[in-house]
């Protein structure tokens, strides 16, 4: 049994690590970084994440590149929310990873982490195409680890523990939702 | 300028270093100070540039920044404002650029425009609770998520 399901394991984490399908969505600086990315220079298509999809349903992975402020976040949110599993967040730039140079501003999320979950963060400002293609590589590895077998507990993992308020335009707590290990295959620590 | 037409209104010149003079006007002869240099064809301020706030921490302060396309003069008015009940009279009447800087400021320092048509945030979402550019402002809502490191 278990020779079947890791063999199919190898063949479907294959197949997904070398086609993760990003989704545009570069709300300042980074996304030129990301644009060069995409380029002949460095050309993400080596890797099989050159298709950017304009829409969230055809998207796996959502490169955040930029600062997210309090009005994006909702957004933000729904843009997550729409795409569907398996799906995979890259926190691109030190604004995304932990509020940055924007820290002790009144409009900055302070790290995207605390709407959605995220699966690596890429902390430079703004983070060379390099940098963004390693942190490509390190998603890939991270795919490849994972196993049909919990796939419920990624799906679980992947839910929000905030809403959007609609009187207030304020993303408030969701008290019906209690989950809290995000990002469960967090063990890279041999590969990296 | 010929400040002398404008003695009615009880100015007060302020000079300023590389800079236009400033007429320091009470709130209450603002409007009428106004549509007075608007209309008036000596004066001729027919655009309204920007309506910039300072927080002068024991007071706020409302700039007027008036401009005349024709004779190509600009000139600051100022207004002085009590920080514990700010409010002054919308000037949406004389120039209608206006209503959306009142807005701004409205949302950013709290500052109360009477008369103005429809004054909400502009920026901030609805329901946030203070206002962001006031000097003694501290970032503690309790109901975002972001801030609670802060909290514990």
């Amino acid at each position: 049994m278990n020779v079947i399901i890791s063999s199919i394991d190898f063949i479907y984490n294959w197949g997904r690590s070398n086609s993760i399908w990003p989704m545009t969505f570069a709300t300042s600086c980074c996304g030129i970084e990301m644009m060069q990315t995409s380029a002949a220079n460095f050309d993400i298509a080596r890797f099989g994440s050159e298709v950017f999809r304009a829409t969230p349903r055809q998207a796996d992975l959502l490169i955040c590149a930029g600062t997210i402020t309090h009005k994006m976040a909702p957004a933000m949110l729904k843009l997550y929310q729409q795409m569907p599993e398996p799906k995979y967040v890259i926190a691109m730039g030190a604004c995304t990873c932990g509020g940055g140079m924007f820290t002790d501003s009144y409009s900055v999320v302070k790290g995207i982490d605390k709407v959605i979950p995220v699966d690596i963060y890429l902390p430079m400002c703004p983070p060379t195409p390099a940098a963004l293609l390693d942190a490509i590589i390190k998603l890939q590895k991270k795919i490849r680890k994972e196993t049909i077998l919990n796939r419920k507990k990624y799906i679980d993992a992947h839910v929000s523990t905030l809403k959007l308020d609609e009187e207030s335009e304020i993303l408030i707590k969701d008290s019906g939702i209690n989950i809290q290990y995000w990002g469960v295959s967090g063990d890279l620590s041999d590969e990296l | 300028m010929n400040f002398e037409a404008l003695q009615n209104f009880d100015i007060q010149v302020i000079k300023q270093e590389n800079s236009f003079d400033k007429i320091r006007v009470d709130k209450s002869n603002l409007v009428d100070l106004l549509s007075f240099l608007k209309n008036n064809a000596e004066f001729d301020f027919d655009t309204l540039l920007s309506l910039i706030a300072i927080d002068l921490k024991d007071s706020f302060e409302l700039i007027y920044c008036v401009y005349s396309t024709k004779l190509n003069t600009q000139r600051q008015i100022s207004v002085l404002l009590d920080r514990n009940l700010p409010k002054v009279n919308s000037i949406v009447d004389v120039y209608k650029s206006a209503y959306f800087d009142e807005c701004e400021i409205y949302d950013l320092f709290g500052i109360n425009f009477e008369n103005n048509p429809d004054l909400k945030r502009l920026f901030m979402p609805k329901g946030w609770i203070g206002n962001p550019l006031r000097k003694d402002y501290i970032a503690d809502d309790s109901r975002l998520a972001w801030n609670e490191v802060k909290n514990a």
